[in-house]
């Protein structure tokens, strides 16, 4: 399976991807504890392909792309959000309001 | 009404773009259609020619849109315009949606840093050695958007949410001018000036979706982006370039 | 001698711009990052921004060559 990573020379550090996969209740955004502390993907909590909520979000061009491939994510290709079946991301959503 | 190429691509790249369905989204999407394609429309042909004419005065060693900006952004207007918005929202409330503080902390930082650009512009282009001579120079200290001046203090947010339709509507407007400046000015100073302003306003665009998407679930939920929107997009609302939003 | 700033280290916070008596620091030229750079043509050596950068091995003084392209 794909995984995501952040590429830094593009990412702009506003972490869009860290509110939107904390608030859908994967947490897979981190930020790493190296002294400029950078925003990275754990591509074990990440469950891309299926959720691609942070590449939605994003207002870097080219700063997530596709670890294996390098083909940039930002903007979001078509194949990613055209005709795509979101049920589980909804139940999802709708399941993390409902957090105390 | 055609949609500018320059338009549908950006609408292609970061508006349609949708991670899921739901009523914050359809509610996004309606008002997107309905309200602010064609204002969109208006602003990116107005910024095309507004960027040539731009674009030889840069040509020519003059820099109005540094001296503008200057006065317009940086750290004393975007701490303005932030300290009031944040303080007219109760710390509790904050935190909800999207940390309010922190995006507005941010842009405080990225206001500063696009602030210097424009100093930067004059200091390399030979109108100034030092930032600090703008302090006595009229035209980096005034603006003739006076709507924009006084609506940068008196333009609270009571409801965090409000600031969605700022975020949504107002920036996005921003980032298609910067986008239509980027394509037409090639004026070196002026690529430098406006390249970090695009991917600012584009990241307050998104902040303005993801609250739309996420948040903005129930009719009680929209009625304060709706009504902060109904504000913007009031006709008097005029800016410096006379865009009128037409309802 | 003159001074240049390592992006890897650097967190841009601005000081150096401050400090710098002759105003050789600049926003990075069309950079998008808030980054900063040393215009080596403007840059004396001088080194009052040495003193006052907080981020360890940000600034690097070198020893300015008449070939240097820089």
């Amino acid at each position: 399976m794909p995984t995501l990573r952040v590429d830094h020379e593009k990412c702009t550090e506003c972490r869009m991807c860290y509110y939107a996969c904390e608030e859908i209740g994967i947490n897979a955004v981190y930020i790493d504890l190296e002294p400029r502390h950078r925003f990275e993907i754990d591509a074990h909590k990440c469950t891309y392909p299926a959720c691609v909520v942070c590449l939605m979000y994003c207002p870097a061009p080219g700063s997530i792309v596709e670890a294996e491939t390098g083909r940039s994510l930002v903007p979001p290709p078509p194949d990613l959000w055209r005709d795509r079946s979101e049920k589980w991301l909804r139940d999802v959503i709708l399941a993390a309001k409902e957090r105390p | 009404m055609e949609i500018h190429p320059i338009l549908e691509e950006w609408l292609n790249h970061w508006v349609w773009p949708t991670p899921f369905r739901g009523p914050g989204v359809d509610f996004r999407m309606h008002l997107t259609r309905e309200r602010l394609v064609p204002i969109w429309n208006r602003i990116v042909i107005r910024a095309l020619e507004g960027a040539k004419a731009t674009e030889s005065k840069y040509n020519q060693g003059e820099y109005p849109n540094a001296f503008g900006g200057y006065s317009g952004e940086g750290p004393r207007m975007s701490m303005n315009q932030m300290s009031t918005q944040l303080l007219t929202v109760s710390i509790p409330e904050q935190e909800k949606y999207l940390d309010l503080l922190r995006m507005r902390a941010r842009q405080l930082w990225d206001e500063v840093k696009h602030g210097s650009l424009h100093a930067d512009v004059l200091i390399r282009g030979g109108q100034v050695q030092r930032e600090t001579e703008l302090m006595e120079e009229v035209r980096a200290n005034y603006s003739g958007s006076r709507a924009y001046f006084g609506l940068t203090a008196t333009f609270p947010h009571i409801h965090p949410l409000a600031r969605a339709a700022q975020n949504y509507h107002t920036e996005a407007g921003a980032c298609l001018g910067i986008r239509c400046t980027l394509e037409v000015n090639k004026n070196p100073l002026a690529i430098h000036e406006n390249l970090s302003q695009y991917y600012e306003e584009l990241m307050h665009f998104m902040e303005g979706k993801y609250q739309m998407d996420m948040f903005c679930l129930t009719p009680e939920d929209q009625k304060p982006v709706e009504e902060a929107l109904d504000f913007l997009l009031w006709p008097v609302f005029v800016n410096s370039r006379g865009l009128v939003p037409e309802d | 001698m003159k001074v240049y700033i390592i992006q890897d280290y650097c967190i841009a916070c601005g000081l150096c711009r401050e400090v710098c008596p002759v105003g050789a620091i600049h926003p990075k030229f069309q950079d998008f990052h808030h980054w900063l750079e040393v215009v080596a043509d403007e840059c004396t050596g001088d080194g009052t921004c040495l003193e006052y950068c907080p981020a360890p091995g940000a600034l690097v003084q070198y020893e300015a060559s008449a070939t240097a392209g820089r």
